[in-house]
């Protein structure tokens, strides 16, 4: 019979509310025979899911932590939490739904009770695409959103112009200087969060990401932080050997590890 | 161990969501494959394999205590995997001499390799 694990203890409060940590692994599409979720391929023996999982478990002030699946991945996903992630046992497994809205509503809905009596104050929401998150970029998202009300990780995107028409480009009018390249973790406080989700389900908007929904439905200010060339999306074939690349850099351990 | 896994990707040649085939050798990826354009992406494993199997050899004692210690139901399985281990190793060792050829082949024709 399996050994119960030793676990650490319970996530001890000193009475001041906590972050929780949502890490959306759903993905999009339909798969075919043998085929995986994104989310679950293997990144330097692990999945490209639990490094991102094991970063927002690392950091501290962030419980709980809610990992946002698909219900045909759930067998994966235990595995995952048993032999990739240290602490996996902490993260709460909470089915999603067909839209990437739909499952952070998940999630939310999942945390109701702590939210409303004040546990938790500040909602993370973050793409299990983008494994390379560091713990010390978790922790200013989360400094800051505390602070203001809201926090997106984002850097400068130089080089980029406005195309007009006929494919021409529209340059020179100050507009890169004013763009970022969004990223996750991105945090709000929690309470107008969720009345925002329920809000946008009932009159049927889809956003774009956590940002665009919280700017719609709630007055909180949001700011940017600096984000990290590391935490990048997966999306290409290619970006996959250029995680494997910060990984193996990292000696294959969470590097996220270097807050 | 060689592996391999099927998964919607990017494609970073003709840049259509489609299902890539990626092999795995060890931990480290060694090809890529696109299904839509058959546009294939090898690697040079070599250098880095070496250094991942150092790693790995390094912490297999760990890894096998923290295996006995919290699931020892699955140490019926060991001697089975002992017994597989050098055709294992050996299936390993040819995917890795196959994608520094494979690459070296790629790079004369000039095709794209990582």
């Amino acid at each position: 019979m399996k050994r119960p694990r030793r676990l650490r203890p319970p996530h001890r409060g000193s009475g001041r509310p906590t972050a929780a940590g949502i890490v959306l692994a759903g993905g999009s599409g339909t798969r075919l025979g043998a085929e995986v979720n994104k989310a679950f391929l293997p990144l330097g023996g692990r999945s490209i899911t639990a490094w991102g999982l094991e970063a927002m478990l690392r950091c501290p002030g962030v419980a709980p932590v809610i990992l946002v699946i698909r219900p045909e991945d759930r067998d994966r996903v235990e595995q995952m939490l048993e032999h990739e992630v240290a602490d996996g046992h902490r993260a709460e497994v909470v089915h999603g739904g067909p839209t990437r809205q739909a499952s952070e509503l998940a999630a939310l809905d999942a945390l109701d009770g702590r939210i409303g009596c004040g546990a938790v104050d500040v909602a993370l929401l973050h793409d299990a695409a983008r494994p390379l998150v560091s713990v010390a970029l978790v922790e200013r998202v989360l400094e800051r959103a505390r602070a203001v009300g809201g926090a997106l990780p984002a850097l400068p995107a130089p080089g980029i112009v406005r195309t007009a028409d006929g494919g021409r480009t529209a340059s020179g009018d100050g507009l890169a200087e004013e763009l970022v390249r969004v990223q996750t973790p991105q945090g709000f406080r929690a309470p107008e969060l969720l009345a925002a989700y329920r809000q946008a389900a009932a009159d049927g908007f889809v956003g774009t990401d956590t940002a665009s929904c919280a700017e719609r439905y709630t007055d909180l200010e949001a700011v940017w932080v600096r984000g990290e060339e590391t935490n990048f999306k997966v999306t290409y074939a290619s970006d996959l050997l250029l995680a494997q690349d910060v990984v193996a850099s990292w000696g294959f351990r969470s590097g996220g590890g270097a807050a | 161990m060689t592996e391999r896994q099927e998964s919607h990707l990017r494609c970073s040649h003709c840049g259509t969501d489609a299902r890539h085939e990626v092999v795995y050798v060890g931990r480290l990826v060694s090809r890529i494959r696109c299904e839509a354009c058959g546009h294939l992406t090898e690697l040079d494993i070599s250098h880095d394999y070496l250094d991942d199997l150092a790693r790995r050899i390094g912490s297999k004692p760990a890894r096998m205590a923290r295996g006995m210690r919290w699931e020892p139901e699955t140490f019926t399985g060991f001697p089975r995997r002992m017994a597989s281990k050098p055709l294992r190793m050996m299936q390993e060792l040819i995917a890795v001499a196959r994608s520094r050829w494979d690459r070296g082949r790629s790079r004369r024709r000039g095709e794209d390799a990582w």
